[in-house]
């Protein structure tokens, strides 16, 4: 039974961890605040952006911010699945020889899966478990990973020489996928006076434990959403659909396929988390406009000819987002 | 403190009232409009609908349409819909739909009474989201006017078959019309048995006399003189003319096949004469019986004296048959119709008309009425039956000359008196344009000036007026029609 006190905590907790991660990240509000959604959803975000832009530090940030285990995966061609799952290795102890299973950089709260279009589609899928399941399968033996867990994956959308693109469906696995945008001038002239003066970057302490964001968690999920917008919700996840009736113009000539039901769970789940960093009590059209984009951006697959034209997803959200009627 | 409850209540009973409203107007509108539609076909002769049909047809979208509101109003309202609809206009970020789902979902009083505390202060102007708008009146006040509409049709605008049955008057009437009906061939007019009969019957209310002064007037009582008797026969039921149109064409055909048969006997002749002869074609396109046609037919190609009279005998038979039979026919349809009091009041009233002299009356600039009778030398081709008012169809708007029954012909009529001017006053100025004459007075050769001369046959005049074919109640409105025209009579 979640009480006043119980909300008040949680948001207190995540109110110091905003302040902790806008105390190194200069700008880039929308992209912290999709990070702490979906640590407070219990999912996983992609960030995409140019090298350069303060995604990896994010993240880095984050972690220090919580009190939590980090690991950081640099994905490359030559990684392996084992390389993040772990292996079983041959162990000698009293003179006998044994397998015994060693952790791979999964196995932490927060894990960073830097330039992940890097490694092979085969060493990506090594997350697919982890991400979805809370859980690692080794031979014949699965373990349970440890919450709260996230991955916060990066990606650079411009360099695609020997990249390989997420599949689908470990796309579809990201909650929000976040653009990290280039700063404006008064955020580069921050940036680059807090990494040049005194003794340069330093990150936050810990200002939150696993324990206050499993609890925040719960809050959030009690948040109440009215039926209608859950309604609206569903007609928007439809509209991004080819062959649905209600699409827009654009979706049906350039959209291959539309955002899965996963994209309805983070739309309703992703705009609780958005209410509940906004100190509100319920649910808003608000709080789902804020969640709309990154929580489809990633799931509208384009035809070759929305490929061909260069359209981006972004501009197709807004139309469908135009055109479908809340009530 | 906010009370979810009442609000609930509030929205809901608004919500179905609103509902109710738009959709009883739709029905409203929709039935409006059907009303309005038959009532029209109805005034324009499409439809022949009773008085208390049509008062149904007009009641039925009322009765329907307060029927889908009241049904309506007992459906439940779609009210997660409507608050949140509420919510986008009072601006309250969606807290009611909030509310409601709390409501509907149990427990989580933290968040209840969060969202409550987020609520304004004071009752809410909810109802600027649930408006009355155009789309909740605009049909009702459209079907409200169409049923007007549809009153307006049946409570005062006159009926088109009113408007044929009240009597052409010398204005309507076109001149060609006039001159053709006053140029009745006398060979040919008494022998027409549609053109004995007295004219069809209207309503008295268009034949009221305001100052009884005009010969248009007189005309007027003639037209509206009821043929059976002064009752006043219902227009609503153009059947009852049809049967007596047709009883007295069969009488008339009886009379003549009777008067045949006598001659045949008495002049001991050897068959018909070509005269005869022409008069039983021309009667026979308004000869429906089959059977009786077919004996016609063979009384006037007949020429052995024998199968003449067989022929004659059985035609005169079947005459009598039908003549029964539209006489029962008549008594039916006189036994369903009754005059009311108000029109047989009209009735005498019209009748106990007296007509004032015209003696002293002359046109301004001393013009003689007579014109437009026979001497305008246009279209005198008196013997062109197929001109209007000798059509033997056309037997309500025109006549020609009346018939003669008993034989009387025309051409042996001698004039009873020859008056040499018939100076009268028509209308403000003396003008005095055509107008239909009804078969009578008759047109004979003029002797001197034809413009100037105008004759009338008394004789023949008596006969109609005593004879059976024109009604007792008629023939004092035909005597003083006759008065007035000839300034009281030889």
């Amino acid at each position: 039974m979640i009480t006043d006190k119980d909300i008040e905590t949680a948001q207190a907790v995540f109110e110091r961890l905003q302040t902790a991660i806008r105390s190194v990240i200069v700008g880039h509000d929308p992209v912290i605040e999709a990070t702490l959604i979906a640590l407070l959803c219990r999912g996983n975000l992609l960030l995409e952006g140019v090298p350069g832009l303060g995604k990896t530090l994010l993240v880095r940030t984050l972690a220090s911010a919580l009190d939590l285990s980090f690991s950081r995966i640099q994905f490359t061609p030559d990684l392996m699945p084992a390389d993040i799952v772990g292996t079983d290795i041959i162990t000698e102890d009293d003179g006998k020889r044994q397998f015994t299973y060693s952790p791979g950089p999964i196995f932490s709260n927060v894990v960073l899966a830097d330039e992940i279009n890097r490694a092979t589609p085969k060493t990506q899928s090594a997350l697919l478990e982890a991400m979805e399941e809370r859980t690692v399968t080794v031979g014949k033996t699965t373990y349970s990973l440890e919450e709260p867990f996230i991955v916060l994956a990066t990606q650079n959308p411009i360099e695609m020489e020997g990249t390989y693109p997420l599949p689908e469906a470990q796309v579809d696995r990201f909650l929000l996928k976040a653009s990290v945008g280039f700063p404006s001038l008064d955020e580069l002239v921050d940036i680059a006076e807090r990494n040049t003066e005194k003794d340069g970057l330093r990150l936050p302490d810990p200002v939150a434990t696993g324990e206050e964001i499993l609890a925040a968690r719960s809050v959030v999920r009690e948040f109440p959403i009215a039926e209608e917008l859950r309604r609206y919700v569903g007609r928007l996840v439809l509209a991004t659909h080819p062959r649905n009736a209600d699409a827009a113009p654009k979706v049906t000539q350039f959209v291959e396929y539309g955002a899965s039901p996963r994209a309805a769970i983070a739309l309703i789940l992703g705009a609780k988390a958005h209410a509940f960093l906004a100190g509100e009590a319920n649910v808003r059209l608000a709080d789902i406009e804020a969640v709309f984009r990154p929580a489809l951006v990633h799931r509208v697959i384009l035809n070759f000819k929305g490929e061909a034209e260069g359209i981006e997803v972004s501009d197709l959200l807004a139309e469908v987002w135009k055109q479908t009627a809340v009530i | 403190m906010f009370n979810l409850s009442r609000l609930l209540d509030a929205v809901e009973r608004r919500a179905r009232r609103l509902r109710g409203l738009r959709l009883a107007g739709v029905v409203l509108a929709v039935g409006g409009a059907a009303a309005l539609a038959i009532t029209a076909a109805d005034r324009f002769g499409l439809l022949s609908l009773h008085r208390p049909a049509l008062g149904g047809v007009i009641a039925l979208p009322l009765f329907c349409s307060l029927v889908t509101f009241l049904c309506v109003r007992r459906s439940k309202a779609p009210l997660p819909q409507l608050l949140l609809r509420i919510d986008q206009v009072l601006g309250t970020s969606e807290r009611l739909s909030a509310l409601h789902e709390l409501r509907q979902r149990g427990g989580r009083d933290v968040f209840r009474r969060r969202i409550e505390s987020r609520l304004p202060d004071g009752s809410l102007p909810w109802k600027q989201g649930l408006p009355v708008g155009p789309s909740h009146w605009g049909p009702l006040a459209a079907g409200g006017l169409l049923l007007v509409g549809a009153c307006l049709l049946v409570g005062f605008a006159p009926r088109p078959s009113d408007v044929v049955a009240a009597p052409l008057s010398a204005q309507t009437r076109t001149p060609t019309e006039g001159r053709a009906a006053a140029m009745v061939p006398e060979s040919t007019a008494p022998t027409l048995p549609q053109q004995t009969q007295a004219p069809p019957t209207g309503r008295l209310e268009h034949a009221e006399p305001p100052p009884p002064e005009s010969l248009e007037d007189v005309l007027s009582d003639i037209w509206g003189t009821p043929t059976t008797g002064g009752a006043v026969l219902s227009e609503a039921n153009p059947s009852c003319e049809l049967v007596e149109q047709q009883q007295q064409r069969t009488q008339a055909l009886e009379e003549l096949l009777s008067r045949l048969e006598e001659q045949l006997q008495q002049d001991q002749r050897e068959g018909l004469t070509e005269e005869e002869r022409h008069t039983l074609r021309q009667m026979l396109p308004d000869v429906t019986d089959p059977q009786l046609r077919q004996a016609l037919e063979n009384l006037v190609e007949e020429t052995d004296p024998e199968a003449l009279r067989e022929h004659l005998e059985q035609a005169l038979g079947l005459t009598r048959a039908m003549a029964r039979s539209q006489a029962d026919q008549s008594a039916e349809q006189q036994e369903k119709i009754r005059p009311t009091p108000e029109d047989v009041e009209k009735s005498e009233a019209a009748l106990d008309w007296t007509p004032p002299g015209t003696q002293e009356e002359t046109t301004a600039d001393g013009e003689q009425t007579a014109r437009g009778t026979a001497g305008e030398g246009e279209d005198d081709d008196a013997s062109d039956q197929s001109g209007p008012g000798h059509g033997e169809e056309d037997i309500d708007s025109r006549g020609g000359t009346d018939g003669i029954p008993g034989g009387a012909s025309p051409t042996e009529q001698q004039p009873g008196f020859v008056p040499t001017d018939l100076a009268a006053k028509v209308g403000s100025k003396g003008e005095f344009n055509e107008f239909l004459t009804k078969g009578v007075p008759l047109e004979l050769d003029a002797s001197q000036g034809e413009e100037d001369l105008y004759v009338v046959d008394y004789e023949t005049l008596r006969a109609i007026l005593e004879g059976r074919l024109l009604p007792p109640a008629s023939q004092d409105v035909v005597k003083r029609y006759f008065e007035t025209i000839t300034r009281g009579g030889p």
